[in-house]
């Protein structure tokens, strides 16, 4: 593949990541992410002038959400200087262009890597399997911290593989800077490197002689990832630039006593406690498409090895282990484990052509894969503006899962069909409550052009239908009484309902 | 005999061609509309059934996505498409009643206690399990209540906060809300109810159907029980009203005010003490009936 084709490629699925989904619904981070992508964005382009790197400035400048660190809010921030600053798109949608440039870019990481390994089925397989997943979908479309980590990931992991190959100055650049970027993603991204440090010690097993243990030279690449890159990543980000113990300090605070957020996970409603250690791998289960979980078995358990594989399977299990033990928040579907994805994908792609040696023909092949890809085509279509209500054929869809006690969204989504609902059944500037979270959805009315409002005094109240939340029931027992003016559905689901306002009685 | 040695001489393709066809049925399936309960025979009647229970009860449709059947419920009964199986939640009624196909179960609300089939509709009836119904739960119904903190001048704790009421102008401990103390070396969820030096901090009930008695508990933290002035309690029923004391010590002060079963009376709980200072308090205060 030459740079200008992958160029191309690169390019073509851009503008497939942009068809796919140019309305996604803001999501509740919105607020938070993008004023500080706009704030470092603004930062960097005055970065040129020496008063820019008064600690005043650079305070001023990074301060919003200094709880995570900054890298995903820099590809924001890039995003929106030149798309909203050079061509004029919101802002929104500016933020979000560069979050699926960065999945065309882990797309083309994914089908360059099996291609490698395991050749072009294998490689198909893999990229297609990666672009039918609904909810990776989902947070590639969103102006959050995850997508950027998991592509970030991604390709340091590529990267590091070749580094231990080859350890040419180049290439060990290249993985330094691109383990700093994911350091500065997003919390996750150690794991990625604890898997690496595994993966070694795998690769080049410590012998043990009575009670000797000798280590095998440590690779320069592992040295410098480990070492090196969270320097780099602490340099990325000016914030830690002053005070910097004690903001770092406060930075691991704020992870390790994180507030706690709401998960109702398989009909039990979790606040206080975390959910069961088994909860992300169900997730995980209940979320990626069947036949992606079947091609991602048979490549684990039949595939043929390499380090690719193995590799793979550290990572996958690195990210799982860590969000599964014991104490470790548990919420949100697959998002704090979302590096998970592409190495499942390409697991999946090993599977595939694996499978596809069975047949001779390459038509056939490849009309396997496209029967492969079918279920996994028509959720990506049928959930299209709500990917993150996908639960895979397993469970029976987002209406099984909803049966069986899952959540049906969970990030205060500002749904295009929610703005055309409330503009069918309101008048403009009419004051409207949206339950049971109103603080989240006070932006996106102002916007719309209503006015938010407690529901005593709305003229129409909204009920998005998440049951975490624990006053859900009698907040629909009360507002039903008021008389529901619509519902709007996916898969036969209501995500959310509108009813009048005015002030039924309490009930009792 | 051909299907079968060609499954034998390709078994992972013929394995996932199976996996292809069950995914994609199952997703067309799990997409397609299923009848509505409103349109299944006996829904009406069911609904009828429904018209004699008694507002206590709380109504429930399932499965969930059955949103709609709500607009026939009758409307004097409280109805949702969910319930949470949590003593707090569950304790304000006196039972539960399931609308949904026939063989509905929900879970989590314990032995199902009657089962009536209505065509293709079944109503299934679970109990409060607890035995008791909490007619009124200060942490539970806190947006209920009506806060003020009365000095030289009043204000009203009307700002609503994720932690509680909160008095505009006032510090922000200041508020009522949910709180988890530590009392006698233990956690003790409750509302916390920071009295004021030289202020009558006065939370003011809804008016609701008395019972038996309300029940009034009331602690300092364990940090700093021992650490300042006692706290006055002041529990007005109507007309009566009874005064109570928290100690500066570590431990619950427990109080039943004895009212008439079915009555209305203004209910309000005064609390005041002579010094603040680290008088963290939290109170716990109920209405409490036997299950009808």
């Amino acid at each position: 593949m030459t740079r200008l084709v992958r160029f191309g490629v690169f390019v073509g699925l851009v503008l497939a990541g942009v068809a796919l989904e140019p309305a996604q619904p803001p999501t509740d981070d919105m607020r938070f992410y993008v004023p500080a992508a706009q704030s470092y964005a603004g930062w960097l382009s005055r970065a040129w002038s020496p008063p820019s790197w008064s600690r005043a400035a650079i305070d001023s400048a990074f301060s919003a959400n200094h709880e995570h660190p900054p890298v995903a809010k820099y590809v924001m921030g890039l995003g929106w200087l030149v798309f909203h600053g050079i061509f004029g798109l919101d802002d929104l949608t500016a933020c979000r262009l560069p979050i699926i440039m960065l999945w065309a870019w882990t797309c083309l990481i994914i089908f360059r890597w099996v291609l490698a390994t395991a050749g072009p089925l294998a490689a198909w397989a893999s990229v297609t399997c990666f672009v039918a997943m609904p909810r990776v979908l989902f947070d590639a479309h969103a102006e959050t911290l995850d997508f950027t980590v998991t592509a970030f990931v991604t390709a340091a992991g590529w990267s590091f593989l070749q580094a231990l190959d080859s350890p040419r100055k180049r290439t060990l650049a290249k993985t330094v800077a691109l383990h700093a970027l994911a350091l500065g993603s997003k919390l996750n991204a150690p794991f990625a490197v604890a898997g690496e440090v595994v993966y070694w010690l795998l690769r080049d097993r410590p012998k043990l002689r009575g009670l000797d243990l000798r280590l095998s030279p440590i690779p320069v690449a592992l040295l410098l990832v480990v070492l090196a890159a969270p320097v780099l990543a602490i340099a990325l980000w000016p914030w830690m630039w002053f005070d910097t113990a004690a903001r770092l300090g406060a930075y691991v605070r704020f992870h390790l006593n994180h507030y706690n957020i709401l998960f109702f996970f398989s009909g039990t409603l979790y606040d206080d406690q975390v959910a069961p250690w088994y909860a992300p791998i169900t997730m995980l289960l209940v979320t990626t498409p069947l036949v992606t979980l079947v091609l991602a078995l048979v490549g684990a358990v039949k595939g043929a090895s390499s380090p690719l594989k193995r590799f793979a399977g550290i990572q996958i299990a690195a990210q799982l282990v860590a969000v599964c033990l014991p104490g470790t928040p548990k919420y949100g579907g697959v998002k704090l484990f979302l590096p998970v994805f592409p190495y499942l994908a390409m697991f999946a792609g090993l599977g595939f052509a694996t499978v596809a040696r069975e047949l001779a023909r390459p038509f056939a092949r490849y009309a396997l894969l496209a029967a492969c890809l079918l279920p996994s085509a028509i959720g990506v279509v049928a959930y299209r503006g709500y990917w993150l209500s996908y639960y895979n054929e397993l469970i029976g869809g987002v209406r099984g899962a909803t049966r069986a006690g899952f959540e049906r969204q969970y990030y205060d989504l500002g749904y295009p069909a929610l703005r055309d609902a409330l503009k069918e059944h309101a008048r403009d500037r009419a004051r409207v409550a949206v339950l049971p979270n109103p603080k989240e959805y006070a932006g996106y009315l102002r916007k719309w052009g209503f006015e938010p409002g407690p529901p005593e005094t709305a003229e129409v109240v909204v009920l998005t239908h998440e049951r975490r939340w624990p006053d859900y029931p009698d907040l629909q027992a009360r507002w039903r009484r008021g008389g529901r003016l619509t519902t709007v559905k996916v898969g036969d689901v209501p995500v959310f309902s509108i009813y009048r306002g005015g002030l039924p009685e309490r009930i009792h | 005999m051909k299907i079968i040695q060609r499954i034998g001489a390709a078994p992972l393709t013929s394995l996932l061609i199976a996996v292809a066809i069950f995914a994609t049925v199952r997703a067309v399936a799990s997409l397609t509309a299923e009848r509505p309960l409103a349109e299944r025979p006996g829904f009406d009647e069911a609904m009828s059934a429904l018209a004699s229970l008694d507002p206590t009860t709380f109504v429930v449709v399932a499965p969930p996505e059955q949103t709609e059947a709500l607009d026939h419920v009758p409307a004097h009964l409280a109805a949702s498409d969910a319930v949470h199986a949590r003593e707090a939640l569950l304790t304000r009624w006196s039972s539960f009643v399931a609308v949904g196909p026939r063989g509905i179960t929900l879970q989590g609300l314990g032995a199902e206690v009657e089962r009536r089939a209505f065509g293709e509709v079944d109503l299934v009836r679970y109990d409060n399990p607890s035995g008791e119904r909490v007619i009124f739960d200060l942490a539970r119904d806190l947006d209920q209540v009506t806060v003020t903190l009365e000095g030289e001048t009043t204000v009203t704790c009307n700002q609503r906060e994720a932690d509680g009421l909160h008095c505009p102008g006032r510090p922000s401990w200041n508020h009522v809300g949910p709180a988890r103390l530590t009392v006698s070396g233990s956690a003790w969820p409750a509302t916390w109810a920071h009295p004021v030096t030289g202020h009558d901090l006065k939370i003011a009930l809804p008016e609701l159907p008395l019972s038996e008695a309300i029940v009034l508990e009331a602690a300092l933290d364990d940090g700093v029980a021992r650490n300042g002035a006692p706290v006055e309690l002041e529990l007005q029923v109507g007309p009566m009203v009874r005064k109570y004391v928290r100690s500066a010590a570590s431990g619950v002060l427990a109080a039943r005010f004895p009212t008439t079963p079915g009555s209305f009376a203004p209910v309000v709980l005064t609390i005041r003490t002579a010094q603040d200072g680290q008088r963290h308090l939290g109170v716990r205060l109920r209405i409490t009936t036997r299950r009808p």
